[in-house]
């Protein structure tokens, strides 16, 4: 029973690659319920008046792009789909707007979106914080160009977004993994002007961020790679996030499994 | 000198944004704005540094032999190689964005996702039930922990609806106390730092 105890971590990591590997190649397709937070942050995106002008700020690197690429997807895409027009720009996060570019090329393409007139992509600016609240008086300033170096100017779609406030943005859909992140947003964009802030959150950060759920800041949150599956069930459009969670029930399963065998380990050996 | 100056540029850099920022002519002045100028060139400047100081770091190990120098050489030719790249092609060529995005972004992404190995095996050490409290925490780790993935409304329907609860409720306390919590030590290290107090920022040990 002490051998338990002591299970050596490589028999561990094995089996996991083993479940992980299984789980992915032959899925189980267990059913994801929708929560009343997926519900909240659906609406939030989906009664936003027509012809709104939203922004994505993908504010991660590669690190995380496991958890936030599903999201910026159904996030693009149901904006995409409702009809808004999107700019895309981060902050300090420099691999981020990047990343997503061929996602959202992607999206567009399949809603037949024109670049600079539909949707933009004003890539990464340095200044985290500081860079925000410029911004917030003149984007155009601030900003400069966009992520092909274009100047921002020549875009009919930034004819409609001087700056951001509410005068002229309708919502700020924000995915990250860190700081500057959400409750960047939230303390120099989103509280000052006024603006609707939903957020995209990796699982990790879900406990901290709550309370600008309950307390209304936030007007949604996807909470996670299943906050995602449930959003991506909502909006019509499952991918990545309902493909992983087959996975996520069978890692979860196997720590609980281990734990329970470390725990019967520790008690049999502790009555000895 | 050494270290007045920079305390004195501190101390006038905050005031200047405080009154800048909270007072109506202070906005009306705009020196904010120049400041938040002068913090975004101070930043690419910042980036350069990091590059020259990174270099002189490796091209002495390379000299010295230090060991795993040959790691420094490759470390070299990968800064400069795709610096280069990035200069002559910028950020949207091709061969450029490719490394990007299959090398960088595939490297990046495969060393977060062995945390979750880490995790594995560090859940299977530390939720021992040593204590009543340790074992109060090992249940409502296992049980959130299930509940957020589909496995546990499959076991149990109303399991992920418990879940939001104790996400909502317990944790969300808990959150907003250490929220405020840090909140309070952060303007009061502001405090600090504006009145000259805190100099951890100028080196050495960093109180008076």
């Amino acid at each position: 029973m002490e051998k338990l105890m002591k299970i050596d971590r490589r028999i561990i990591y094995i089996i996991g690659v083993c479940v992980v590997v299984f789980t992915m190649l032959y899925p189980i397709g267990l059913p994801v319920k929708i929560s009343d937070l997926a519900r909240q942050t659906y609406a939030a995106v989906e009664n936003l008046p027509d012809g709104s002008l939203v922004i994505i700020s993908p504010m991660y690197d590669a690190g995380a792009m496991g958890e936030l690429h599903p999201m910026f997807t159904v996030f693009f895409y149901h904006a995409a789909k409702r009809g808004y027009k999107i700019v895309v720009v981060n902050t300090s996060w420099v691999q981020g707007p990047q990343l997503v570019h061929p996602i959202a090329e992607e999206i567009a393409k399949e809603f037949g979106l024109v670049y600079g007139e539909d949707w933009i992509n004003l890539g990464s600016k340095p200044g985290g914080s500081v860079f925000l609240q410029a911004a917030v008086t003149d984007l155009w300033g601030a900003a400069l160009t966009d992520y092909t170096n274009r100047p921002i100017a020549s875009f009919p779609i930034m004819n409609r977004v001087p700056k951001i406030t509410a005068e002229f943005v309708n919502a700020c859909l924000v995915l990250d993994c860190g700081t500057p992140g959400a409750p960047t947003w939230l303390t120099y964009v989103n509280e000052p002007e006024n603006i609707p802030l939903i957020v995209g959150e990796i699982q990790m950060s879900v406990p901290e961020n709550m309370p600008y759920v309950a307390s209304g800041q936030y007007k949604g949150m996807i909470a996670g790679s299943r906050g995602c599956a449930e959003y991506e069930l909502l909006v019509g459009r499952p991918g990545k996030a309902i493909k992983a969670q087959d996975t996520m029930s069978s890692i979860a399963l196997l720590i609980t499994l281990f734990i329970v065998l470390g725990n019967i380990g520790y008690l049999t050996t502790k009555k000895k | 000198m050494r270290k007045e100056g920079p305390m004195i540029v501190t101390v006038l850099s905050s005031l200047i944004v405080v009154f800048s920022a909270h007072f109506h002519l202070g906005k009306q002045l705009g020196i904010k704005d120049a400041l938040d100028g002068w913090f975004l060139i101070s930043i690419c400047i910042a980036l350069a540094l990091g590059f020259v100081n990174l270099t002189a770091i490796h091209w002495k190990a390379i000299q010295r032999k230090r060991e795993g120098w040959i790691f420094s050489v490759w470390l070299m030719i990968v800064m400069y190689g795709y610096a280069v790249l990035g200069l002559i092609q910028s950020h949207t060529g091709t061969q450029f964005n490719w490394i990007y995005q299959n090398i960088q972004a595939a490297l990046s992404s495969a060393v977060f996702s062995l945390v979750a190995f880490f995790i594995s095996s560090a859940a299977y050490r530390a939720f021992r039930i040593r204590t009543k409290e340790a074992t109060v925490l090992m249940i409502f780790a296992v049980f959130v922990m299930l509940g957020r993935a589909p496995i546990g409304d499959a076991i149990w329907g109303q399991w992920s609806y418990w879940v939001n609860k104790i996400m909502a409720v317990p944790n969300m306390a808990g959150m907003r106390g250490i929220l405020l919590g840090a909140s309070i030590g952060a303007f009061a290290t502001a405090l600090r730092i504006m009145l000259g107090l805190e100099r951890a920022h100028l080196g050495g040990t960093g109180t008076q």
